[in-house]
């Protein structure tokens, strides 16, 4: 029995699997093998498949400068940024900073997203790190950037070496008053601002330092400050302490921002105190950690920081 | 069913070469090439399997038109490893050695084509393996796809590229 018999025969079937392979032409069954080998099969590649691909990618590139795959695929054409865009986690879901957005995006409820602030006295600038302490390779992902211009003035931007506001490495600035007791931070709205895709409308933070180690902000969800709570991650100052014997964690200068949930919403009592965000100084020179929690964002909580610098 | 049919009364008759024969089942690669393959083999190939249950067993010859002669061996060795349960790390380190990108990437459609689960997911690893940490043109080059963003979107993309870099070297190119 020839091929092309058997092929003749089975057109209906043929048919039917086709449809059972439905999505891009070079998956299914034809009955003509004309030039079954042609180019650009990959470009059509089904979505499901990318999917599954750049899903594993997300899973395991965990950390950085691995992570920059994920950019990476974003930025090949347009359907494989949406596919990305829809497999990356916010940092609220996973405690994962991606792309740029996800510095103005909250950061997870159970846990901390943990940052360090490494600061520069000569040129007054303070650069944000992502990781709970200095790798020692110098390889933590740097997130932000700020710069003091007055006593009272940061402007953030996204690089360590460009400030200018007219540049699209701008995110916003910080103004305080005299004494640093009163601070707001301006979310910047520039064009072509790679902020733009998802964020929700600007947010400008107020907030006020009655005491010198605490503060009070309000966000879209009323929040003050309660009082000192336990909970400082002592595990991790220790990790600092390793390297110096004779520093004293009560040495430790720290700050913490307690969240209270205004108003007659359905939270229990528990939920209703939490702590969003650990400010401390460390036993290395310059060196600060920053942790911070749902509903602040990377840049919010970077900012509140450089008010206490 | 295609058991049933070899009876041992006409199992005797039956020619290894026949390409009606029950016993195997004769897959037609796009550039004509006929392999034949144990009907277990056939049962990992979904795509196949269903074909062959949709006639009742009476046609055992599949086209293929979309796989080459060139990668229907590699799909049927791993089907054939998969069945004797001898899928190991090492055996998917020394499969995945022999294989190119362009290899990779023609057994991954071959594997969806034909879906194959289990190299379906071990082929999407391996790409995955592949283009991590790569840069964005060469995961244009290895995928052959065109750029079409309009240049404002490239310019955004520039400033989120650049900011990926930020406290860290620009990865090299790979050698491929």
């Amino acid at each position: 029995m020839s091929l092309k018999s058997i092929v003749s025969e089975l057109k209906g079937i043929n048919n039917r699997i086709s449809k059972l392979c439905s999505g891009s032409k070079s998956v299914a069954i034809d009955v003509t093998p004309t030039e079954p080998f042609q180019q650009g099969q990959w470009a059509s590649l089904p979505p499901e498949l990318l999917s599954d691909i750049i899903r594993r990618l997300e899973e395991s590139e965990t950390s950085w400068p691995e992570r920059t795959v994920l950019i990476f695929c974003a930025s090949v054409c347009k359907s494989w940024r949406s596919v990305t865009k829809e497999i990356i986690k916010t940092p609220q879901q996973r405690g994962q900073i991606t792309f740029p957005i996800s510095l103005k995006l909250p950061g997870p409820r159970v846990y901390a997203m943990r940052c360090f602030i490494k600061r520069n006295k000569k040129t007054s600038t303070f650069l944000l790190y992502l990781d709970s302490v200095p790798a020692e390779n110098e390889s933590s992902k740097l997130l932000l950037a700020a710069k003091r211009i007055r006593r009272t003035k940061f402007v953030i931007s996204l690089a360590a070496d460009d400030f200018s506001r007219a540049r699209n490495k701008y995110v916003g600035k910080l103004r305080s008053n005299f004494w640093g007791t009163k601070f707001t931070v301006y979310d910047g709205h520039h064009y072509p601002s790679i902020f733009d895709e998802t964020l929700s409308p600007s947010q400008e933070l107020k907030g006020k330092r009655p005491m010198k180690d605490s503060f009070s902000v309000s966000l879209s969800e009323p929040l003050e400050r309660k009082h000192n709570a336990p909970g400082w991650d002592e595990q991790r100052l220790l990790r600092f302490l390793d390297d110096k014997e004779h520093a004293v964690v009560s040495s430790i200068k720290k700050y913490e921002l307690l969240a209270v949930l205004n108003g007659s919403r359905n939270v229990s009592p528990l939920e209703q105190e939490n702590v969003i965000l650990h400010f401390g100084k460390t036993p290395t020179k310059d060196i600060y950690i920053m942790d911070y929690y749902y509903p602040l964002s990377a840049f919010q909580a970077f900012a509140i920081c450089l008010t206490a610098m | 069913m295609a058991e049933e049919v070899s009876s041992q009364m006409n199992s005797l008759s039956i020619s290894e070469t026949n390409p009606s024969s029950s016993a195997t089942i004769s897959l037609v690669s796009g550039d004509d090439i006929v392999f034949k393959v144990e009907p277990t083999i056939a049962k990992e190939m979904e795509t196949v399997q269903s074909f062959i249950d949709e006639t009742d067993g009476k046609i055992t010859t599949i086209p293929l038109p979309n796989i080459s002669s060139h990668d229907l061996p590699y799909v049927i060795e791993y089907c054939e490893k998969s069945i004797a349960g001898k899928i190991t790390k090492e055996f998917e380190a020394e499969f995945v050695k022999k294989l190119n990108n362009e290899e990779v990437k023609e057994l991954f459609l071959a594997a969806n084509y034909l879906n194959i689960k289990k190299l379906l997911d071990f082929l999407s690893q391996v790409i995955a393996d592949r283009i991590a940490n790569k840069s964005v043109e060469y995961v244009r080059r290895y995928f052959g796809i065109e750029n079409d963003f309009t240049p404002e979107e490239e310019a955004k993309l520039r400033e989120e590229l650049a900011w990926t870099f930020t406290g860290v070297d620009p990865d090299d190119e790979d050698e491929n």
